[in-house]
């Protein structure tokens, strides 16, 4: 993950979208909701991918906006 | 329910160390320390906000999973295909015993006279109707006629 977002921001990207994403890449991962999805059932799934993409969208923000 | 578990659910993939030193390898300690101040605040303030909302009762318990693995197949499957899988199941066992003497997925499996012994000490799985069979290594050298 990190890599691509190294090439990434060497293109040129800006680093708020590039942390929303290792955030979003790494908390919503298929591999991850499918071993989540024997724990738990759907509600808390869809709460989890919530808060993972809001985290997301909100650490890209503030990195967007400091940086 | 403890927050505790709810705030490990979100943190732990993103708080990695391999990621947070390739984070700040890359980009620079400064922007990593913000990451893990914000994904560490969140996970926790969402950690805490779950319990409050009562989201325990969307865990699957031990039992249900049970229940659930229990009841799996036995309405959705006909007799005919059932028996016609048993017998499958029974092929590969025996040539996997006749081949290697072992049942597959097994690490010591007996003929059924010993399921009583090994149901004593370890976990059995009946396979067919003449197997047993211990998942784990006993902690001793079986003796097969006990």
């Amino acid at each position: 993950m990190i890599p691509l977002a190294a090439a990434f921001v060497a293109k040129g990207m800006g680093i708020g979208a590039i942390t929303a994403f290792v955030i979003g890449s790494a908390g919503a991962s298929i591999p991850v909701l499918i071993l989540l999805r024997s724990l738990f059932k759907t509600q808390m799934i869809v709460a989890f991918l919530l808060v993972v993409l809001s985290m997301a969208m909100a650490t890209g923000f503030v990195f967007s906006t400091a940086f | 329910m403890n927050p505790a578990l709810m705030v490990f659910l979100f943190s732990s993939p993103l708080l990695n160390p391999i990621l947070i030193v390739l984070f700040a390898v890359t980009f620079g300690v400064k922007i990593a320390a913000i990451y893990f101040a914000m994904s560490m605040g969140i996970s926790i303030m969402a950690g805490i906000a779950l319990e409050m909302l009562g989201f325990e009762k969307y865990i699957i318990t031990p039992e249900e999973a049970a229940d659930k693995g229990a009841s799996c197949g036995t309405h959705t499957t006909s007799n005919k295909w059932k028996k016609m899988a048993r017998g499958v199941e029974r092929l590969q066992t025996s040539l996997s015993i006749a081949l290697s003497g072992r049942v597959p997925g097994c690490y010591y499996s007996w003929v059924c006279a010993y399921r009583l012994y090994c149901s004593l000490y370890w976990s059995q799985q009946p396979i067919g109707h003449s197997v047993c069979c211990c998942h784990r290594r006993p902690p001793f050298i079986p003796v097969p006629l006990l």
